[in-house]
């Protein structure tokens, strides 16, 4: 039984990226998908909204619900570091907060666009790629990079490796923080902002 | 050490050095506000001017801060003040990303003293302290300031800055952060003396939490079950399916209710189900309750927004095309300036692009300027103060002719937004006799202008507090006594929620009593305008109210929506939970705290203030020096006798039995009001008797 | 995916199975007729408290009309199989708000009595029945006078023009001698019972509530 669910669950996460792509782009041309994600066709062509799949299903990380509370931030530390320490989250708002995405424009001192950085679990990770200490593997039942503690070192090749600028070293414990899809930051967005679509259902919109 | 960082950041202006302090008093008086005014009374001498050498100004964040906590990202700020009477000790408080960032960096508090000698910018970064150069940003709004000192520190720092405002002292000053988060009482000039433009910081720290498991299932719970919108408002004002009850709430946000600018096309609040964390966020719009008006302000909502850690959004971020050529387009507030348009444009309203959006428009547009230029609206003591001047002519009267001709009326008359940049500018910079007198604050405007008593005494609901320069906050109007005893304590407007918390949440009267009878006996909470006369357990309702205020500015959590006195859930028969307060502070400390062992620090930090202020008024008798209140109290509605339905008016000899049974409450002496010795003790506070005693103030 | 199935513990499942229900647990053929329609009078019970609750998750309730159209019954009997039903523990979720045309069942507390009475009070298209309920239940539990526009609003959507007409209508009729209204200082009409609220003491609440600056 379970063995089927996650043949369905890696044959649904495929069939999504596909669709996806690199990107959103791809979404705003599924209307079953956007109906499910809870987006309008803009909102995905907005430039604020960003999808990826993680082990329960798809975080959509949505900038016009996101209102900066940055509890995300905290959630994430005190149920993955049993500390608060924002610092070190693996969804990331504080940095767009003020002055948006692109530093300029957006944010609460210009047009209020802003968005949640979310870890890509990229097909082709470049964390993965850069860690001298063989740290950093594909998780076998979900496809999720994960990090070993006791073999990662602190170095920070993955955290300048990183595209996206998402694994942060703990200066206090000297480890990587990388994002293991756990969903809490989503299931405490106090607006929906971050959201996670189960599979199944990703499955159903796309059948 | 849990929750707290035990450590305070001192910074020198004069000598430009920055000091890393234990912080003794954690347990004492947990942070925050306790905190901050231990500091200000053990440091600054008793009469001390807020512009003073000597003058210190503490900026503290709350035990629970940092820890994620719902409604935890509020700063306490203490001063002195200047816009009362002599210097007194008081409190201010902003929202934003301030406190977290002073958390965050590794400190409980920040003590600032000295003067600098030439503009200066503080960057704090973890124990990575800098003095730099501010002459560039000198002169320049808080806006402006901010983009500047991000792109020198990082776009990730909190920027608090003043605005001209504080820069040229003015009494009715602020300091602000992210964008619209204000701390007033003349924080600002308090800056400004210092030569200090802002203080940018941003913290990598993590803080200590002693049970991480625990304090996530406490928000949970909260969340689910007990939390409602700002004000604590816990039934929506519109029908969804879940609700038995329909309010004229802040609760605005439902299905059809949209943020009508949103990024990518409108976007609909929906259904708001108790229990539903992810749809908390929507529920709130502090300004579509206050302008209702056919939705107008959820028309103008990019989203919402407010303060770090808060699921409680209740500052609206909001656009106006027709503001794009004042640069004033986007802006984002939560109420206050915002509703008083019609008091600085003396009616003439116009409007711009729908029916009925000129006050909003112009609204927006005023408080934009307020917090760029740094003015304080001291909760519409200035705006109540322009309004009695238009009244009454006394521009006319009291400015030269020449200043008076110069002034453009005519935009006034015109309703333009330019008159807001002229108000505003002139306040901020002490243009004429215009800007100088009416940023002094209303005593001090009342002074200089000669206005009769009449001003305090005849504005019905506005100055409950006689003669003092502050306006009410929630006074007899609330509950009747009790809101009146609350407004008496403070040396400004009493900022005190707990009581209103518990009017026109949504609930229906009875419910309402229900809970607080159980809590502070029979009679504790009368219906609207239906008063009936004193009883000790409206002095119990009352002093509660101020004691888990203060728990709340020192932990510091969001006395705007805690405590969980309501809940919007039936199943609860409404009630909520008073304990969480307790119970989030041992979960995060690992240290048992109870119900009663928070209200007993609450308590301590209110005697403090007491005998503050009784040794700042040199003072044998605050019943009668500090507590007086303006006669409309008791002649309200003339036609009606009070304790008969459909006034909120007081009667005089109740008034006094009131005061008797509240002083009898906090213990204090009650001919006088001042703390006794074995009240003061109670709470460790001999020093302050002894210093009572020496000053010949101390009661026999 | 069987969600209801998950929801229900060992132990309240054990709870809710009504005595006797065991032995009904066979094939029909092996019932007594007495037995028989037990068991058929269970199953039309399951199919109902169903029907009802897959009303509740849309936010719909379900009329006796439609009820008794589905189940091809006479109204009465449809009511008393109701009656029957909502006295049994393991519907004690079903509830019913008795309309002037038509009775509504519903689930709560998925779905709030007041949400039930004032869409059903909307379905059922009497105004003036409609404002009558509403005020008079405001003017008592609250209490407050209600705003002209809450009949404009959700689930009703009447004009002020339909609303003012219907006032004008119960002015003349003794039944509602307890309505009247109250024109505010921002020229805003209140309605409220002078059952439950003298006119000065209405007038005062919603003065009191247009005053902005009470609540700031």
């Amino acid at each position: 039984m379970s063995a089927k669910k996650i043949f369905d669950k890696e044959v649904t996460r495929r069939q999504f990226l596909k669709v996806t792509g690199k990107g959103v782009a791809g979404l705003a041309a599924s209307t079953s998908l956007l109906n499910l994600f809870g987006l309008t066709k803009a909102e995905a062509e907005s430039g604020a909204v960003s999808v990826m799949a993680t082990a329960d299903g798809v975080l959509v990380a949505n900038g016009a619900r996101c209102t900066g509370c940055q509890r995300c931030e905290v959630n994430c530390t005190l149920l993955n570091d049993g500390k608060a320490m924002p610092y070190i989250s693996r969804v990331k708002v504080l940095r767009n907060y003020y002055h948006g995405n692109d530093g300029k424009e957006g944010g609460i001192f210009g047009s209020f666009d802003y968005t949640p950085d979310t870890c890509h679990q990229c097909e082709d990770p470049a964390c993965l790629k850069a860690c001298p200490m063989g740290a950093i593997s594909v998780r076998e039942s979900d496809g999720v990079r994960v990090i070993d503690k006791d073999k990662c070192v602190g170095c920070g090749a993955c955290a300048r490796a990183c595209p996206y600028g998402m694994p942060t070293i703990d200066p206090e414990t000297n480890k990587s923080t990388k994002c293991v899809a756990c969903g809490f930051c989503a299931a405490n967005c106090p607006c929906g902002a971050l959201k996670i679509v189960k599979w199944e259902d990703v499955a159903a919109a796309m059948a | 050490m849990y929750a707290w960082t035990g450590k305070i950041l001192r910074l020198n202006m004069t000598t430009k050095t920055a000091t890393i302090e234990d912080n003794k008093y954690c347990k004492e008086y947990l942070g925050g506000q306790g905190l901050a005014d231990r500091i200000i009374y053990d440091e600054v001498p008793t009469g001390t001017h807020p512009q003073d050498d000597a003058s210190k100004i503490v900026i503290a964040a709350g035990t629970l801060c940092g820890t994620g906590a719902a409604c935890s990202g509020r700063t306490s700020v203490a001063l002195m003040s200047a816009f009362t009477e002599v210097p007194t000790i008081v409190d201010a408080h902003m929202g934003g990303n301030m406190a977290p960032q002073i958390k965050f960096s590794g400190y409980d508090a920040i003590i600032v003293e000295g003067k600098a000698d030439a503009p200066t910018w503080v960057k704090i970064h973890n124990d990575e302290v800098s003095f730099e150069d501010a002459s560039g940003v000198w002169g320049l709004g808080t806006r402006k300031t901010t983009e500047i000192l991000n792109q020198e520190a990082g776009p990730e720092y909190c920027v608090c800055a003043i605005g001209p405002a504080g820069e040229n002292l003015v009494n009715d000053s602020i300091i602000v952060n992210s964008m619209c988060h204000a701390a007033g009482a003349g924080s600002g000039a308090v800056f400004g003396s210092k030569k200090l433009k802002a203080i940018v910081i941003h913290g990598t720290k993590s803080v200590a939490v002693a049970d991480p498991m625990k304090t996530l299932e406490l928000q949970q719970y909260q969340l689910r079950e007990l939390i409602g919108v700002n004000n604590n408002h816990v039934q929506p004002s519109n029908q969804q399916s879940w609700n038995e009850f329909v309010g004229a709430t802040r609760w605005q946000g439902g299905p059809g209710k949209m943020w009508g600018e949103a990024i990518g096309g409108p976007l609909d609040t929906g259904e708001q189900k108790p229990g539903d964390i992810n749809a908390i966020g929507m529920r709130n719009h502090t300004i579509n309750f206050f302008m209702g008006n056919d939705d107008i302000a959820f028309k103008h909502t990019v989203k919402t927004g407010g303060c770090y850690s808060c699921p409680i959004r209740c500052f609206p971020d909001l656009h106006f095309d027709a503001l794009k050529e004042y640069g004033t387009q986007y802006n984002t507030a939560t109420c206050m300036t915002l509703m008083h348009t019609g008091d600085y444009y003396n009616g003439h309203i116009n409007d711009f692009v729908d029916p009925g959006d000129g006050a909003l428009t112009l609204g927006s547009h005023i408080q934009w300027l307020m917090d760029d230029y740094g003015v304080w609206c001291g909760y519409g003591d200035l705006d109540y103060t322009f309004a009695y001047c238009m009244k009454n002519d006394i521009f006319k009267q009291k400015l030269s002719a020449e200043e008076y001709a110069e002034i453009p009326w005519a935009l006034q008359e015109a309703g333009d937004p330019q008159w807001a940049n002229e108000m505003v500018s002139r306040i901020a910079t002490k243009k004429g006799e215009f800007g100088r007198v009416l940023g002094l604050g209303s005593l001090w405007t009342a002074k200089e202008w000669g206005f009769p008593d009449s001003f305090w005494n005849e504005a019905t609901g506005t100055y409950f507090n006689f003669k003092k320069g502050y306006i009410r906050h929630h006074s007899s109007e609330s509950f009747g006594q009790v809101g009146g005893l609350v407004n008496i304590v403070f040396n400004r407007d009493s900022m005190c929620h707990t009581h209103q918390n518990c009017l026109g949440n949504g609930l229906p009267y009875d419910i309402v009593k229900g809970v607080l009878e159980e809590k502070f006996g029979e009679g504790c909470a009368d219906k609207t305008a239906c008063y009936t006369p004193m009883n000790p357990a409206k002095a119990k309702f009352a002093k509660w109210s101020i004691v888990r205020n203060n728990v709340h500015d020192s932990l510091a959590l969001c006395n705007w929506v805690w405590p969980m006195t309501f809940s919007p859930m039936k199943e609860r028969g409404y009630k909520g939970d008073t304990a969480l307060e307790a119970k989030l502070l041992t979960a995060v400390t690992g240290e048992e705290w109870t119900e009663e062992s928070v209200d007993f620090v609450g308590e301590r930090i209110m005697q403090l203030q007491r005998a503050m202020t009784a040794l700042e008024l040199n003072s044998k008798n605050l019943r009668a020096d500090h507590d007086g209140v303006s006669d409309w109290v008791f002649d309200r509605d003339p036609d009606k006798a009070a304790f008969t339905e459909g006034t909120t008016k007081l009667d005089r000899a109740d008034w006094e039995t009131a005061l008797d049974l509240y002083y009898e409450e906090w213990g204090w002496d009650k001919a006088t009001g001042i703390p006794t010795r074995a009240t003061l003790e109670k709470f460790n506070l001999a020093d302050l008797a002894d210093k009572l005693e020496a000053a010949g103030l101390l009661p026999a | 995916m069987t969600n209801e199935k998950e929801h229900v513990t060992p132990e309240s499942g054990q709870e809710a199975m009504p005595a006797g229900e065991e032995a009904l647990d066979r094939p029909a053929e092996e019932l007594s007729p007495e037995e028989q329609l037990e068991q058929e009078k269970r199953q039309r019970w399951a199919r109902c408290a169903e029907a009802v609750r897959e009303q509740g998750k849309e936010e719909q309730y379900l009329t006796l009309s439609d009820l008794c159209a589905w189940q091809e019954m006479e109204k009465d009997d449809a009511a008393a199989m109701m009656r029957e039903l909502m006295e049994q523990e393991e519907y004690k979720d079903i509830c019913v708000y008795q309309g002037a045309k038509d009775l509504y069942y519903y689930t709560y507390p998925t779905l709030a009595h007041n949400y039930v009475k004032n869409v059903a009070l909307a379905q059922e298209d009497d105004l003036p029945h409609t404002i009558a309920e509403t005020v008079r239940y405001e003017s008592k539990i609250y209490p407050r006078a209600t705003a002209i526009e809450t009949f404009s609003k959700f689930p009703y959507h009447y004009t002020e023009i339909q609303t003012r007409r219907a006032l004008e209508l119960m002015a003349k009729l003794p039944e509602y001698a307890d309505i009247e209204t109250y024109v505010s200082g921002k020229k805003k009409t209140y309605i409220f019972s002078t059952k439950y609220l003298s006119r000065a003491y209405a007038s005062s609440l919603v003065e009191m509530q247009e005053d902005v600056r009470i609540w700031l």
